[in-house]
C-alpha cells in the first residue's frame, strides 16, 4: 500500500481575541463566599470556551486574568492561549483600586504587546464595591487607546453594594452591566460572559428588523436584545437560570 | 433544562427517555435520548427560542421527512407540558464523524481525494435539498459533518430549513458565510437557494484552500475585526482574493500563505468556477454556479488526480498546462509529472495508472460514482500490456486501429493501445498513450 500524503499547509488564518478578567478581590469578596464561588465560576467555563475555541475557524482565543484589591496586578506575565489555560484561585483582602486595574489594562492594550491585528478585545469587570482610589483618569486612557475604543466591556456587578454608575462608566452602557445577586446569577453572568468571545469571532444568525420607521435594525434572532458595541453583543442566555419546571 | 431519566411523549405517542446532555448552543440544548429503536438526539430550545415560527417549521419537517438519510432530520415534535417549550429528536451523529473546523484547524490531517469526496458529498447534498424546494438559509462550517476515512457527510442543524423564499426561521446566517446582499441587509432580500448558493461556495472554497475567498490584502489592512470591518469585507466591498481584474485583495504571504499554496497546486477549470462564483457571482445571485455545474468540476478534479510516481502524493493533471507549455510538477517532490496515457471517454478525461477506476458516470453520465464499470489490469502473457477490464454487466465493442471489432464481455480484458476505441454503450472511449 502506497503511502498516503496528506494535504499540505497550515490551518486557516486566524487573529488573536484577547479575553480579560478584571477581577475584583477586595475584603468584602470574601463575605459570603462571593471569592470562592467566583473562583469555582470562573473555573467552570474554562473545558466550555475550550471547546468553542477548538471549533472556532476565525479566532485565537487568548485569557489572561488581573486581580486588584489594595495594588493590581495580572494573574500571568503574558496572555495564554485557552488550551493551556488554567485558573489560580485568588483571595480576598484589602481595597478596590480599580484606578491601578484600569492603568495595568491599558498597558496590556497598548501595542505592543497587543498585536495590531486582531478581533476586539473582551473584557469583563466583576466587582462588589466601590472603587477605594481615583479610577477616572486611568479609565479615561484606556477608553482612548485604539484597542480601548474598540474593546467590548462588560461588567457583572455582584451584590446590592456594587457601584452600578462606576461599572456603567467603564462598560459605556447600563444594559451591559448585569447584575449577580445571588450565587446562581454569578455562575449564570460568568458563563455567558464567557461567551461573548464566540460572539465577537463568529457573528451568527442576526436578523435585519425593518422598524416601524422603515429604517433597518439589527435583532437577534429569537427578536431578544442586541446590544450595539463595536461586535452586536446578543443578550439572550442570563434568562435561563437553572432546570426548567418540567 | 432537562433531566436525566425524563420521560417525554411525542406527537406521534413514541415515548422517549432523556439520557445526558451532549451539548448547548445558542438556541438551545441536545440530549441523547432512549427511544424504541434506539438511542437518539432530542434538540429543546430555550424559552426565549421557542417560538410559534420555528415550532410551525419543524412541525413541517417532521411531517415531510426527511429528503435524504444524510441529513440529521427532525424525526419527532415533542412539547413540554408546563411552558410552551418543545424540542425535535433526530438520529445521533456517529462519533467518527468530525465536524469542519477540525479540517480548518488542521486537526485532522486528510488526503486531498478524502478532502474532494466530502465536498462533492455535500454539494450532492445541498442539491437534494434544494432540489425539493427547500433553502438551508445558515451554511457555515458549523453544520456539516464528515468521515474522515469515507467522505461521506452528514448535514445538521436542520431546524431553520424551510420552503424556498419563505422568510419565516428568524435566521440569517453566519457572518463570512452570508451573501454580500445579506450581509448589507439589502431590501427585500432574504436567505433563499441563491444565498444558499453563495455560502455553499465560501464553504467548498474553505475545505478546499483551507482559507477563506474573500480574506487578502485588505483583511490584512483591519486593524479590528469589527461589525464595521465585517459589514465592509463581507458586504459592501467583498472582493474575491484572485479576482482577476480587480488585484487590490490579493493574499499576503505571511498571513494567507494557504490560499497562495493551493491556487499553485489545483488546476485551472477549478479556479475559474471560483473566479466566476466570486466575481460575477458575488453580485449576481443569478450567476451563482449551481450543483450540477459544481459536481461535474469536482468529478473532473477527481478524475485529473494522478500518483506522483516519485513520492505518491495526489497530483492534479492539467492538460491546459501540457497546452500552454508549462507542464506538471508534483506540488510535493516537484519532480516533472510527464504526459499520463489518457483514456477519454466523452468529456471526461481519464488518465491512466493502475489504480483507476472507471465508475458508472463515466460511462452514462448519471453521477453514480459507486458503481465500478471497469478497472486496470495486465495481460498475463504479456505483463507490459496494460488493459481494461469489463467489470459490468454488459458486451464492450472493441475498435482497432485497423478498423475491425471485437466483443469484451463482461470479465474479460482489452488491450490499451495508442489509437483503439472501446464502445461502452452510451459513450465510446478513446485509448491515446
Amino acid at each position: 500500500m502506497a503511502i498516503e500524503i496528506k494535504m499540505p499547509g497550515g490551518e486557516m488564518a486566524k487573529r488573536p481575541l484577547n479575553f480579560f478578567w478584571v477581577v475584583d478581590c477586595s475584603g468584602s469578596m470574601s463575605v459570603d463566599r462571593k471569592m470562592e464561588q467566583l473562583n469555582y465560576a470562573i473555573q467552570s467555563t474554562i473545558p466550555d470556551m475550550r471547546q468553542a475555541a477548538a471549533d472556532n475557524t476565525n479566532a485565537q482565543l487568548l485569557v489572561q486574568a488581573l486581580q486588584f484589591n489594595s495594588g493590581a496586578q495580572w494573574m500571568t506575565t503574558k496572555p495564554v492561549n485557552i488550551e493551556d489555560y488554567t485558573w489560580t484561585d485568588l483571595s480576598a483582602s484589602g481595597g478596590t483600586s480599580l484606578g491601578k486595574a484600569f492603568k495595568l489594562l491599558a498597558g496590556q492594550l497598548t501595542i505592543p504587546p497587543m498585536s495590531d491585528r486582531a478581533l476586539p478585545p473582551v473584557i469583563v469587570l466583576l466587582s462588589d464595591g466601590n472603587p477605594t482610589d481615583s479610577y477616572k483618569e486611568p479609565l479615561n486612557e484606556l477608553l482612548n487607546l485604539p484597542w480601548g475604543k474598540k474593546s467590548v466591556r462588560i461588567a457583572i456587578a455582584i451584590g446590592k453594594d456594587a457601584n452600578r454608575g462606576v461599572l456603567e462608566e467603564f462598560t459605556g452602557n447600563p444594559e451591559l452591566v448585569l447584575d449577580a445577586n445571588n450565587p446562581q446569577q454569578l455562575v449564570a453572568m460568568i458563563k455567558w460572559a464567557s461567551t461573548v468571545a464566540k460572539q465577537v469571532s463568529q457573528p451568527a444568525s442576526r436578523r435585519k428588523e425593518t422598524a416601524a420607521n422603515g429604517e433597518t435594525t439589527i435583532a437577534s434572532a429569537d427578536g431578544s436584545t442586541a446590544i450595539q458595541t463595536p461586535v452586536t453583543i446578543d443578550l439572550t442566555v442570563p434568562q435561563d437560570l437553572g432546570p426548567d419546571i418540567w | 433544562m432537562l433531566k436525566t431519566g425524563d420521560k417525554l411523549t411525542g406527537e406521534k405517542g413514541v415515548q422517549y427517555t432523556v439520557r445526558e446532555m451532549l451539548g448547548a448552543g445558542g438556541q438551545g440544548e441536545v440530549y441523547r435520548i432512549d427511544s424504541p429503536n434506539g438511542p437518539m438526539a432530542l434538540k429543546w430550545y430555550y424559552k426565549q427560542t421557542s417560538t410559534e415560527d420555528q415550532k410551525k417549521i419543524i412541525m413541517d419537517l417532521v411531517e415531510d421527512g426527511s429528503p435524504s438519510p444524510q441529513f440529521l432530520w427532525p424525526e419527532d415534535f415533542i412539547r413540554s407540558n408546563s411552558n410552551n417549550t418543545f424540542g425535535y429528536v433526530m438520529e445521533l451523529r456517529p462519533q467518527e464523524y468530525r465536524n469542519i473546523p477540525d479540517l480548518l484547524n488542521r486537526r485532522v490531517q486528510l488526503t486531498f481525494g478524502i478532502v474532494i469526496k466530502a465536498v462533492y458529498n455535500m454539494v450532492e447534498q445541498f442539491e437534494i435539498l434544494h432540489r425539493e424546494g427547500y433553502s438551508y438559509k445558515d451554511i457555515s462550517d458549523q453544520n456539516v459533518f464528515f468521515n474522515p476515512r469515507t467522505g461521506d457527510v452528514l448535514i445538521c442543524d436542520n431546524d431553520n430549513v424551510s420552503k424556498n423564499n419563505q422568510d419565516d426561521s428568524g435566521v440569517y446566517g453566519t457572518m463570512r458565510y452570508m451573501a454580500p446582499e445579506i450581509v448589507r441587509g439589502d431590501k427585500g432580500v432574504h436567505p433563499s437557494t441563491k444565498t444558499d448558493l453563495y455560502s455553499m461556495a465560501v464553504l467548498m472554497f474553505c475545505m478546499l484552500f483551507i482559507s477563506h475567498p474573500l480574506d487578502g490584502a485588505n483583511e490584512a489592512r483591519i486593524h479590528a475585526l469589527d461589525d464595521a470591518a465585517n459589514l465592509a469585507l463581507y458586504g459592501t466591498h467583498p472582493i474575491f482574493i484572485f479576482d482577476p481584474v480587480n488585484t487590490e485583495n490579493r493574499p499576503v504571504a505571511g498571513i494567507h500563505d494557504n490560499a497562495l499554496l493551493f491556487w499553485e497546486i489545483y488546476p485551472s477549470f477549478l479556479k475559474e468556477k471560483f473566479i466566476k462564483a466570486f466575481t460575477k457571482g458575488m453580485n449576481s445571485p443569478t450567476d451563482r454556479i449551481v450543483e450540477r455545474e459544481w459536481k461535474d468540476t469536482l468529478i473532473k478534479l477527481m478524475n485529473s488526480t494522478i500518483i506522483c510516481p516519485y513520492c505518491n502524493a495526489e497530483v492534479f493533471y492539467d492538460e491546459t498546462n501540457e497546452e500552454n507549455g508549462t507542464r506538471n510538477y508534483c506540488w510535493n517532490c516537484r519532480s516533472l509529472i510527464n504526459k499520463p496515457p489518457i483514456l477519454r471517454i466523452g468529456k471526461h478525461m481519464l488518465p491512466i495508472s493502475s489504480s483507476l477506476k472507471i465508475k458508472a458516470h463515466h460511462l452514462n453520465n448519471n453521477y453514480d460514482l459507486t458503481k465500478v464499470e471497469a478497472s486496470i489490469t495486465r495481460n498475463p502473457k504479456n505483463p507490459s500490456q496494460m488493459g481494461l477490464k469489463n467489470e459490468g454487466s454488459s458486451n464492450w465493442t472493441y475498435i482497432r486501429t485497423d478498423g475491425t471489432q471485437g466483443v469484451v464481455p463482461p470479465g474479460k480484458s482489452a488491450a490499451l493501445i495508442q489509437g483503439i476505441k472501446i464502445v461502452f454503450g452510451n459513450e465510446t472511449g478513446e485509448y491515446k498513450g
